[in-house]
C-alpha cells in the first residue's frame, strides 16, 4: 500500500513555532513527521510520498535518517488545498492510496484497521471519522449506516447531516481524479470532489474511538509529546553518557550519546535528553521534559513539562510548560511564569485573537534564534517570535513579533559618592 | 542466604529446568522453595515448605520461569513466605536474596496505595514497588527504580510475564548469568548453570542485567548501558553432583587428595607473590568465620613454628572490635569458602577504609570478598555443597603451609610434604580405614558429650574436629588445648567419657600423652589419633607421620568420624538443621 503525506500547508495559528513546517518540530530526537512515518511503516505501508512546499525543508531533514531513504517527495508550489496537493503527485499514485497528514502520530492502529476494513468488503474508499460537539467547524458526513452519502462543509446550525466529522485520514482510489476534473477549483474542491464521487461509488466511514493529538495551537505540542512519551519513550542511557557524582535518575528516562550530567543533577522521567546535551550541576529535568540534541542546561536550572528544540542554551532559572525554538539562548536568572497569580485559566493571543488555552499551567513559547537576557520574567501564555532580542531584566507580558528588539529601560539610577 | 535460579529460552519446560537448578543450589538454604512460570500474560506459582529433595512441580509448560530455595530471615517458614512473591496483577514475580532494611516504610506506603500483601516477608515489597512504577514506565526501569529504593545488600531476580523478560539486579549476594544456545540462565552459583552452558557473566555489584532475547547490562543506580563481556568456566558439571556418593559431604571428603595435589603442583608462583606481601606488611592478620577461623588459627601456629613469623588471628565477627590499630601497611588475609560471609565482608570494608591491603583466599570466583580484595587466591577446591566444610578447610591449610615454607625458601620441601599428605589422605578414605572409623563412629554417636584435645598446631585441629561433630551429628563436643584441661574442664570427665587425643610425631607428643593419662585416670575413654599406638589409648586410629601435613591428615579422620556419626544417627549430613552454607546475614 502507498501513503501520501500532505505536508505543504501553512500553519499561522502555530506561530511562533512555524518557522519551518510544523511537522518538523522535534520530539524524542526526530521531527513529528518521522513519528508518523514510523507508524505507517509499522502498519505495513510500503511506499511513502511526502508532498511538501517549495522550500523542501522536510526532504532536507528526513534525508538525514537512513531509515527514510526510500521516501519519495513531490512539491506543491502554492497552498491551494488538498485537491491541488494530490494533483502534484498524480503521476506517482497507485490505484489505491492512503492520504494522511504529517502530524498523525497515532496512525498505526488507524491505518491497520482501515486496511483490514478495506480488505474485508473490497471497499475502495474509506474515510476515518469521529464524533464532534461542534459540527459548524468541520466537514460533516451524511450517512446511511457506515456508507457515506455526502460531505457538508461547516454546516449551519440546524442543518448538520450527523454528528460525525471527517478526520483527515483517507483511503482513496485513483478514479477520484475523474471527478476532480469536473469540479471548479477552490479551497474545498477536494471535499466537493468526494461528494460527487460518493454519489456513484461506494465510500465508507470508519469511526475512531478518540481523536488523537492534533497540532493547531502551540500548546498542543505538549499533548503530542505526552502521547509519544507514553507510547514510545524507552528508558535507555547510552554507554557514552558521562555521569557525575550523586546523579539521581528515576523513571522512564532516555539519555542519548555523549550527554554529560554534572554533579547532583536530577532527571525524573518521563524525560528525553538528546545527543550531546549537557546538564549542569544541580539542575533538575523532570516530568515530560524533552530536550533535543546539543542543548546546554547550565547549573541550577529546573525544567518541567517543556520542549527544548536543538541547541537551546539556558542557565539557572525555572522553565515550566514552555517551548524554546532551536538555537535560542537564555541568560541566567530568567524565569517562565507558568501559573497565573490568581490560578485562573491562561489566555494566549493567536493571530490577534485572545484564545482560552484551557490550561491553568502554561509557560511561554519562543521561536528560533531568539536571545533573552539575564533575569527576564516571561509571563504565562505569551509568544516571543524568532530572531528577537529581549534585554536584561525585562518583564514580557505580551506577544513579541519576529525580529523585534524588546527591552526595558531603567530611568532612574542613583549613584552617590560618599 | 538463598538459592536463585531463572530460565528464559526456547525450551518449554522452564519449571523443570528451574527446579533442577534449585536442587543444585539447595545447599544455600532449604527451609522452603517455590517456582513461578509464565502462563500467557500472567505468572503462576507453586510453593512448598521443606527441602526440595526429589520433588516434582505441577506447573504448565512455559519458556520462562524463576525459582528460589529459601533460608528464612524475615517471616517464618511457611508456604506464604516462600518465594517467588507476586504483585497484585500477578504479572511480576520476584525472588530475592538479602534483607530489605527499609521494608516496613516501603510496605506502609504501598499499603496506603492499596496494594495487598500476602506474606510477612521483606521481599514482597519489591513486586509491589515494581507494579507501582510500571504505571508510568517500562519493565526494566521499573525494576531499577524499585531496586534503588531498597536499603541493604540485596540480589533480586524479577520475571515479567508481559515483556517476557527477567531482570537481575544486585548489590550484595552473587548472581551469575549463563548464556546458552537460544536460552539464558541466572543463578546464585555457577555450579547450577554449568550443566547448560559454560559461558557466563558474573554480575558485579551495582549492575543490572535484562535477560530476554539477549543479555543487556546496565549500571546502577542510573541504568546506563554497559558492555557485555562473558567468561568461560573451565570445570564441568560432574563436580557439582553427588555422582556415586550418597551425600555431598562424603564426596567432598574423598575429593581432598585431588585438592591437595592441585595446590602442591600449581600454586607456587601465586604463593610466592602472597609471601612477598606478607614480608612487606607491617602486621598481618588472618580472619575467617567458623571452619575458616580454625584454619586461620592453624595459620598462626604454622607461621610461628615454620616461618618464625608472628601472624595475628581473629574470628572475623570479632575483628571489628580488634582492628582499631590497622594502618595502610596492614595486610588482612581473609579466608572464606563462599566469599560471601557477611561477618568477613564487614571488617574488610572497615579495613579498606583505613587503607589496609586485603588478600582474599576464597573458593568462589567473582564473589563479594573476591571483588573487594586487592589480591586474590582461589582455593581451587571445586564447589563445596555440604554445609559442613571439609575440602575447603584442607585447601586453606595447604595454602597456609605452602606460604609458611615459602617464606623460608623451602618451596620444594612443602611440595613433597603435600604430595605425601595427599597419599596419606587417600589411604585414610580407603574402605579399609573407613571400616575402622565407622566402628568408632558407632561408639561415639552414643556419647552424651565428647572432648578433643591437641597442642600446638593440633589445638586448632581439636577445635575444627569438635566443630565437625557438632555440625553434623549434633553431639555436644568440646575442643581444648591439651594443657587447658586441668584448669577446669577435667571436672566433666567421668567413667567412659570419650576423649579424642591428637598425638602427632612432633614436639607436643610427650605432653599430650601425659594429658591423656590424666583423663584416663579419671575414667575417660581415650581415642588416640597418632602415627603410633600408645598404652593409654583405648582406641587407636593410625595417621602416618607426613611431617606438617599430619595436621591435615588428622582432620580428615575427624571429618570421617563426624560424617559416619551422622549416618549412624540417621541425620542428613549435607544439610544440618539451623545452618546455611554461606552466611550472608549478621
Amino acid at each position: 500500500m502507498q501513503a501520501i503525506i500532505l505536508a505543504a500547508g501553512k500553519s499561522s495559528r502555530l506561530w511562533p513555532l512555524n518557522d519551518c513546517h510544523k511537522s518538523l518540530l522535534r520530539i524524542m530526537g526526530k521531527p513529528i513527521i518521522g513519528h508518523t512515518i514510523d507508524g505507517l511503516l509499522r502498519a505495513g505501508i510500503e511506499e511513502i510520498i511526502v508532498v511538501e512546499d517549495s522550500k523542501k525543508q522536510i526532504e532536507e531533514q528526513l534525508k538525514k535518517y537512513p531509515k527514510y531513504k526510500d521516501i519519495k517527495y513531490a512539491v506543491q508550489t502554492e497552498a491551494l488545498g488538498m485537491g491541488d496537493a494530490l494533483l502534484a503527485v498524480k503521476d506517482l499514485l497507485s490505484d489505491k492510496f492512503l492520504v494522511i497528514s504529517p502530524e498523525r502520530i497515532d496512525c498505526e492502529e488507524i491505518v491497520k484497521q482501515m486496511l483490514l476494513k478495506s480488505g474485508e468488503k473490497n471497499t475502495k474508499t474509506i474515510l476515518a471519522a469521529s464524533k464532534t460537539d461542534s459540527p459548524s467547524l468541520f466537514g460533516m458526513m451524511k450517512l446511511d449506516g457506515d456508507k457515506i452519502l455526502g460531505i457538508v462543509e461547516k454546516p449551519e446550525k440546524g442543518k448538520e447531516p450527523s454528528d460525525i466529522k471527517v478526520v483527515g485520514i483517507y483511503l482513496l482510489e485513483k478514479k477520484l481524479f475523474d471527478y476532480y476534473q469536473k469540479v471548479k477549483k477552490h479551497q474545498y474542491d477536494f471535499e466537493e470532489t468526494l461528494s460527487l464521487y460518493m454519489k456513484e461509488s461506494d465510500a465508507r466511514m470508519m469511526l475512531l474511538d478518540s481523536e488523537g493529538p492534533s497540532l493547531k495551537y502551540p500548546w498542543q505540542l505538549f499533548d503530542m509529546q505526552k502521547y509519544l512519551f507514553e507510547k514510545y519513550l524507552k528508558a535507555e542511557i547510552d554507554p557514552s553518557v558521562k555521569i557525575g557524582k550523586n546523579i539521581n535518575i528515576e523513571g522512564k528516562v532516555f539519555i542519548g550519546k555523549g550527554v554529560k550530567l554534572f554533579e547532583n543533577a536530577v532527571i525524573k522521567g518521563p524525560a528525553y535528553i538528546g545527543d550531546g546535551t549537557v546538564i549542569g550541576n544541580g539542575s533538575i529535568v523532570r516530568e515530560n521534559a524533552n530536550i533535543e540534541s546539543n542543548s546546554l542546561i547550565g547549573a541550577l536550572a529546573e525544567i518541567a513539562r517543556s520542549n527544548f528544540q536543538e541547541n537551546v542554551h539556558v542557565h539557572s532559572g525555572y522553565f515550566g510548560d514552555s517551548v524554546f525554538g532551536k538555537n535560542t539562548k537564555v541568560g541566567a536568572g530568567t524565569v517562565t511564569a507558568n501559573i497565573r497569580v490568581d490560578r485562573g485559566e491562561i489566555f494566549s493571543t493567536v493571530n490577534g485573537v485572545k484564545v482560552n488555552t484551557g490550561k491553568k499551567s502554561l509557560g511561554c513559547f519562543v521561536g528560533e534564534n531568539t536571545k533573552i537576557g539575564v533575569n527576564c520574567s516571561l509571563m504565562p501564555g505569551i509568544f516571543i517570535g524568532s530572531n528577537c532580542l529581549i534585554g536584561p531584566k525585562t518583564l514580557v507580558s505580551e506577544n513579541i513579533e519576529n525580529n523585534t528588539k524588546y527591552y526595558a529601560t531603567f530611568e532612574k539610577i542613583i549613584k552617590k559618592n560618599n | 542466604m538463598c538459592g536463585i535460579f531463572g530460565y528464559v529460552g526456547k525450551q518449554n519446560q522452564a519449571a523443570e529446568i528451574v527446579l533442577e537448578g534449585l536442587k543444585l543450589l539447595e545447599y544455600r538454604g532449604y527451609d522452603s522453595w517455590g517456582v513461578s512460570v509464565k502462563l500467557d500474560q500472567n505468572l503462576v506459582v507453586e510453593k512448598h515448605v521443606g527441602k526440595i529433595g526429589d520433588a516434582k512441580v505441577n506447573l504448565p509448560d512455559s519458556t520462562l520461569g524463576i525459582g528460589h530455595t529459601r533460608w528464612a530471615t524475615h517471616g517464618g517458614v511457611t508456604e506464604k513466605n516462600a518465594h517467588p512473591h507476586l504483585d497484585c496483577n500477578k504479572t511480576i514475580a520476584v525472588v530475592h536474596n538479602g534483607i530489605v532494611e527499609n521494608f516496613q516504610e516501603l510496605k506502609a506506603e504501598l499499603v496506603k496505595k492499596g496494594h495487598i500483601f500476602i506474606s510477612e516477608t521483606d521481599t514482597e515489597v519489591i513486586p509491589h514497588l515494581i507494579e507501582e512504577n510500571l504505571k508510568h514506565e517500562g519493565f526494566s526501569s521499573s525494576v531499577r527504580d524499585a531496586f534503588n529504593s531498597l536499603k541493604g545488600l540485596n540480589a533480586i531476580v524479577v520475571a515479567d510475564a508481559v515483556s517476557r523478560e527477567i531482570v537481575a539486579a544486585k548489590n550484595g549476594s552473587p548472581l551469575i548469568i549463563g548464556i546458552g544456545d537460544g536460552e539464558l540462565f541466572v543463578a546464585s552459583d555457577a555450579s547450577a548453570i554449568v550443566k547448560h552452558t559454560k559461558e557466563v557473566i558474573f554480575l558485579k555489584d551495582n549492575e543490572m542485567a535484562i535477560i530476554g532475547k539477549n543479555v543487556q547490562l546496565l549500571s546502577l543506580p542510573e541504568g546506563k548501558k554497559l558492555e557485555v563481556k562473558s567468561e568461560k568456566i573451565n570445570w564441568s558439571y560432574e563436580v557439582s553432583t553427588k555422582g556415586k556418593y550418597s551425600d555431598f559431604m562424603i564426596k567432598e571428603i574423598h575429593e581432598q587428595p585431588i585438592v591437595i595435589r592441585n595446590i602442591a603442583e600449581n600454586y607456587l608462583s601465586q604463593i610466592q607473590k602472597l609471601a612477598e606481601q606478607i614480608k612487606n606488611a607491617k602486621g598481618t592478620f588472618f580472619i575467617g568465620a567458623g571452619t575458616a577461623a580454625y584454619a586461620a588459627l592453624a595459620g598462626t601456629y604454622i607461621f610461628s613454628k615454620i616461618a618464625k613469623k608472628h601472624v595475628n588471628t581473629s574470628v572475623a565477627s570479632e575483628f571489628n572490635y580488634l582492628e582499631d590499630f590497622l594502618t595502610k601497611d596492614s595486610l588482612i588475609i581473609a579466608l572464606s569458602q563462599s566469599g560471601e560471609t557477611i561477618d568477613v565482608v564487614e571488617p574488610l570494608n572497615r579495613a579498606k577504609e583505613k587503607g589496609s591491603k586485603i588478600f582474599a583466599i576464597t573458593n568462589t570466583l567473582g564473589s563479594t570478598i573476591y571483588r573487594m580484595a586487592d589480591y586474590n587466591m582461589l582455593l581451587g577446591a571445586g564447589p563445596e555443597k555440604a554445609v559442613a566444610s571439609t575440602k575447603a578447610y584442607i585447601a586453606k591449610v595447604s595454602i597456609i603451609l605452602m606460604l609458611a615454607y615459602s617464606l623460608i625458601g623451602q618451596d620444594e620441601k612443602i611440595k613433597n610434604i603435600l604430595l605425601q599428605t595427599a597419599d596419606e589422605v587417600q589411604r585414610l578414605v580407603s574402605e579399609k580405614t573407613v571400616d575402622e572409623i565407622k566402628k568408632i563412629a558407632k561408639v561415639l554417636s552414643q556419647a552424651k558429650n565428647i572432648y578433643i584435645i591437641g597442642r600446638g598446631v593440633s589445638y586448632p585441629s581439636a577445635l575444627e574436629g569438635a566443630l565437625k561433630i557438632k555440625e553434623v551429628s549434633y553431639v555436644p563436643t568440646e575442643g581444648l588445648a591439651g594443657g587447658e584441661l586441668k584448669h577446669g574442664t577435667i571436672a566433666l570427665i567421668g567413667k567412659g567419657t570419650p576423649c579424642i587425643v591428637f598425638a602427632p610425631q612432633d614436639e607436643t607428643r610427650e605432653s599430650i600423652i601425659s594429658n591423656a593419662i590424666e583423663i584416663k585416670s579419671r575414667g575417660g575413654m581415650i581415642f588416640g589419633i597418632s602415627p603410633k599406638n600408645e598404652e593409654v589409648f583405648d582406641h587407636f586410629i593410625e595417621v602416618k607421620d607426613v611431617d606438617s601435613g599430619s595436621y591435615m591428615a588428622q582432620i580428615v579422620v575427624m571429618q570421617l568420624l563426624a560424617y559416619y556419626m551422622a549416618i549412624e544417627l540417621g541425620l542428613d549430613a549435607d544439610k544440618p538443621r539451623n545452618l546455611a552454607k554461606s552466611v550472608t546475614v549478621k
